[in-house]
Formats: C-alpha cells, structure tokens, sequence
C-alpha cells in the first residue's frame, strides 16, 4: 500500500499510487482464491471459473462486474476472510455475437459458498440481463450455504429465486451444473429453462449424501444420488447431458443458437443450403405396413430437419416422447413428436410434463411448434389414474390452447383419443394439420370401438369370433384413416411422406406474421393467466 | 457391483424374452418383448453388463413398473 501525504485539510495519495493499488486489488481477485484448490483442479483437468467464462464468450472477452464486492460478515473469523468476487463472477460478453449475461461460480474462492453478497451478485447480473433483454447463463460449482452468515445467506436466496421468476419468460436462462449445486440452492438451475449437467464434476440436488446419511439413514453415494442419471434419467430435471465441461458450454452456445435474446424477439433465422422443397424419398419406405410394428421417429425428425440436424431435449428422460429443436429453412422450430419404440409412444405423466413445460417455452419465446403424430392414446389402468394421468395429461391441453405460435401438426400414423388434443389437432389450436395416407385418426381403435358398440351383437352371436372380427373390420375400414378428419375439415391435407419437409416450410412462410394478442383469452377479457394444473 | 432393473413401462403381455440369466449384455441389447397398447414394445438393457435375474416368461402378463429382468454392472 502507497504512503499517504499530508496536506492541511487531510491526507492524500499520489495519482500514480492510486492506479497501481487498483491494479494490485486487480491482480489480486484475478488470481482467484485457494492456490491449492485450484492446482488441484488444473491436475483433475477441470477449468476454473475464469476460464469457463473464456471458453464461452467470443475471443474470450468479456466485461466483468462486481469484483470488489465483499461480504460483510465478521462472525467466526469471517472480518479477516479474503474471498476474492465473493465466489462468483458476474460477466457480460458476447456469444456468437449476441449479448450475454452470466456468472460463474468460483470454487476456490471459500468453496464458491453462496452466502448474502454472492447471493446478490447472482440475482443482480439476472435482473441486469432481463431489463436489457440479453439471456443468462449460470455456472453452478458451488459448495452451498455460507453458514457462517446465517440469516444474511438464507435471505439472498429469495432474491435469487423471485429475481430470476420474474425473468422467466423475458429472457432465456440456461443453468449449467459444472460443480456441485446442492441444497435449496439447486432450486436456482431447476427453475430456469434449461439445465445442461457436465458427467463426473457436475452434481444437483435437495440434499447432498452427508445430509441424507445423518437425517434419513440412506447410504448412497454422490454419483448415484446426485449425477447425470438421477436427473437427465431419473429425475427428468437435466435436459441436456454433457461429457465435460468444455462439451457443456458448447452445448449451450448451441442450444443458445435457437433461441432469441428476448421474448420481444424471434428466433435468429440462419441461412442454410438445405431446399426448403426437398423431397425425401426414403420416408415413403419408412413405416412398417403393420401398424403394430414401431419405428423409430427420430429418423423421420432428422430427414425433414435442414441438414438432418435436432438438438434434442430431456433425450434420456420420457423417452415415448421426443422433444426438442430442429430448424427449417433456417428457422428454429420446436418439435414434439411421438416415440413408437418407446412404450408405443403413449403419453404417460412424465411425457405430459416433459412436453407441456416445452411447448410452453416455446410459446413464451416465439418458436414455432411442429408435431409429429403416432400416439395410441394417454396412458390408462389403475397406476396411471392414480398418478394423475388425466391432471398431467391436462398440461399439455393447456399448453396447447394458450400457445400463440405457428403450430404445425403432422399426423405419421395413430391419432387417437385424449392423445389427439394431446399432440396438437385443429380444434385445440393447430393452424395446420397434414396427414400421411397411413394416419388413422379417430376416437379409439377398431377393436375397442367394435367391442364396445356390438357388445351385445358379439354376446349373443353363435360365433362371436366371427362378428367380432368383422365389425372391427368395418370399423377400421370406416374410420381409421386421415380422410372422414380431411372430409370435415380438421386435417387440411393428406400429404405423401417424402413432401413432408415441403409442407412444413410452406406452412411456417405462410405463418411468418401470426400474432396473438397475448396475455388476453379469445374475447379481450384481462386475466393473469389460465390456471394449469400443476 | 450395482444392479439396473429394465421395468415394463406399460402393462402388456410379455411376447419374447430375449435373454436368460448369466447373459453378458451390451447398452440397448433387446431383453424382452411386449405387447401393449396395440404395439410390440421391445426393451433394451439401460447398461452393459450381465443379467442377474429374468423374473418373466412369454406368454404372462406384467403391469407397468414390473421388473423384467435384473443387469449386475
């Protein structure tokens, strides 16, 4: 530290003193915290927080703020702690030349504890980023609560959890789980839009396995209760699952890619040299003629895709269903679509609210929705009812009837039931519905339609294999098919597979300007909002 | 050595079971068939490793969350 001089009226410093005590508390907080931890960690392989904002921002520059932020706390020793940006580092900068806000947890910073000025920094650079309109994104690696500042600590987390509520919708924000994040604070990463975990280093949860051990007398350890598999597999709460963290922030400037800055904007539409028009030969061949044989969808996905790509969403989690984003003509879609090599493809509860909260982040930030249709129906049986299929299944009804986005419904093959709603028709909100000639659109399958209609008949029939089999037969012939819909209006086309592609660019151009007043129901009365069960 | 269970995701009946016990298995090996909701549902093992137990046999009927069989990895 400089010498003081005095004069008269005080004491003062020499400009030249002054600047380079900035840069010696520059340098300083640079430096990051424990030199051990960080050693330790550069041996592991692992990046620090420093470098992880390098790594995703464009040249690896970004604008910090908040570095002299310190806590204030002088209990239990902490008036002599040094933790350098109190653990985390609030920056803005550019990615793929968009503007970015996040923060990155400093681990070796007091373990990157999350105590009252930490907490405030966090919740600052999300209220900056959605009163600017840029996305956020988090680096979770922290060791949790700074206990030693008790209430203080406790406090700052309710700022960051209504701060970042009230961006929801405004800004995208993407949590990435590159250390652990346990505790109450993993509400923070579960409550923004996207999780995207790293494999071996990034570890989420209520209760880490010391607390679980002592409170409840489980043995389990970190990996099993907190890893990759509680959440991407188990947990549906890790929507995309990284190999490390270099692949989890790459991951993110991908998914960012799709998504506008703000729920002001659309979608960042790229040029591509994929043909709107292109034709797909192959999917004409794709269904098997049994229709109780599967197929994969994920190939009907990648063909129709520009450049056959699809950046997939809770890919391990509800699997029957398949979400995620694809672009056409180089606009970013939302695509929903049925798996029948995944339990038939049947819309259970975890399928309902995995493709409900995706349709609805769609809707919020402008991104048409596509479906791709081959659903037997929502999931029935004791089990299921019990579980509240009909008040998951509600979700996506909701979903769909409140979305004010282009929506695009391509009927593959079954439609039927609750699961026709479910998975986008005309009378829930689809502005246009195509089906391939294989569809089967109707309220039920043949043989229960059949079984239920001609029950007497087939009772009292002296062969009633013989009638049975017949009147599913005339069922069938009637009415599973895509033409009684097209004959009514509900399905606008019936479209050979390989114009599937074609259909859906047209569509989307067609819908470029479709605008709903949101926030209003069809007849202008105010309301908050509908009441979605939850 | 920790377990995975491959579970009927729906209720069904067993059509084929493509694996006994003792079998090594590789991730998204077939283990077993099932019809359900008009459909032939296959289940693929979630691990490498080998099969413990295989607590079904063709022709019976499983409810959803049943387990099929048991993979040691």
């Amino acid at each position: 530290m400089a010498e003081w001089l005095e004069y008269p009226g005080g004491v003062y410093k020499k400009k030249e003193d002054l600047y380079r005590e900035l840069e010696e508390r520059r340098q300083k907080i640079l430096q990051m915290g424990d030199p051990q931890v960080l050693e330790r960690r550069r041996k592991a392989g692992q990046l620090n927080a420093r470098e992880r904002l390098e790594l995703l921002f464009d040249n690896g520059e970004y604008l910090e703020i908040g570095m002299h932020v310190k806590h204030r706390t002088t209990h239990f020793g902490m008036d002599k702690a040094q933790i350098p940006a109190e653990g985390v580092i609030t920056a803005f900068g550019r990615v793929n030349g968009r503007w970015v806000a996040a923060f990155s947890e400093d681990f070796s910073s007091m373990a990157g504890t999350f105590g009252e000025y930490h907490g405030k920094k966090e919740a600052y650079a999300i209220q900056f980023a959605m009163e600017k309109g840029i996305p956020f994104i988090g680096m979770n690696d922290s060791g949790g609560a700074r206990l030693q500042e008790g209430m203080d600590t406790l406090e700052a987390y309710g700022w960051l959890f209504r701060t970042q509520t009230q961006a929801s919708g405004v800004i995208p924000q993407i949590a990435l789980l590159l250390g652990p994040c346990l505790g109450g604070q993993a509400y923070h990463p579960v409550m923004q839009d996207f999780v995207i975990q790293a494999k071996n280093v990034g570890f989420m949860g209520i209760a880490g396995p010391a607390f679980v051990k002592t409170q409840i007398g489980e043995d389990i350890t970190l990996e099993e209760l907190s890893g990759w598999r509680a959440h991407a597999v188990k947990s549906g709460q890790t929507h995309v699952v990284a190999e490390d963290e270099k692949d989890a922030i790459a991951k993110a400037k991908e998914l960012l890619a799709f998504l506008p800055s703000n729920n002001r904007e659309k979608p960042p539409r790229i040029k591509t040299e994929d043909p709107p028009n292109r034709t797909i030969p192959e999917l004409d061949d794709l269904l098997p003629d049994e229709p109780f044989k599967p197929f994969d969808m994920k190939k009907v996905i990648t063909a129709i895709a520009d450049d056959g790509r699809f950046f997939e969403i809770l890919g391990h989690f509800a699997k029957n269903l398949i979400t995620g984003f694809a672009r056409f003509n180089g606009r970013p879609v939302g695509i929903v679509a049925n798996q029948p090599i995944e339990a038939a493809g049947v819309l259970d509860m975890n399928a309902a609210d995995k493709g409900a909260r995706f349709i609805r982040f769609c809707d919020l930030f402008n991104i048409p929705l596509v479906t791709l249709v081959d659903c037997p129906g929502y999931i029935i049986g004791s089990r299921a009812d019990w579980a509240g299929i009909l008040r998951h299944g509600a979700k996506l009804l909701y979903a769909w009837s409140d979305a004010t986005v282009p929506l695009i419904s391509i009927i593959v093959r079954k439609s039927y039931a609750g699961a026709h709603y479910g998975m986008l028709d005309k009378s829930i909100g689809a502005d246009f519905v195509f089906a391939w000639p294989t569809a089967r659109i109707t309220i039920v399958g043949a043989d229960t339609a059949a079984s239920v209609i001609f029950a007497r008949e087939i009772r009292e029939s002296p062969n009633p294999e013989e009638t049975s089999r017949k009147r599913i037969r005339e069922y069938s012939e009637i009415y599973e098919n895509p033409y009684i819909s097209a004959e009514r209006g509900y399905t606008d086309d019936i479209i050979m597979p390989h114009d599937t592609r074609k259909y859906i660019n047209r569509a989307l151009d067609l819908l470029e300007n479709k605008f709903v007043t949101p926030g209003t129901c069809p007849w202008k009365v105010w309301r908050k909002y509908s009441n979605i069960n939850l | 050595m920790a377990q995975e269970t491959v579970m009927a995701p729906l209720a069904g009946k067993v059509v084929k079971v493509h694996v006994k016990t003792g079998d090594v298995v590789k991730e998204d090996d077939e283990v077993c068939t099932i019809e359900s909701m008009k459909m032939e549902n296959t289940l693929y093992a979630p691990v490498s490793g080998t099969v413990a137990e295989v607590k079904v046999t063709a022709g019976q009927f499983v409810q959803a969350g049943d387990v099929i069989a048991v993979i040691e990895y």
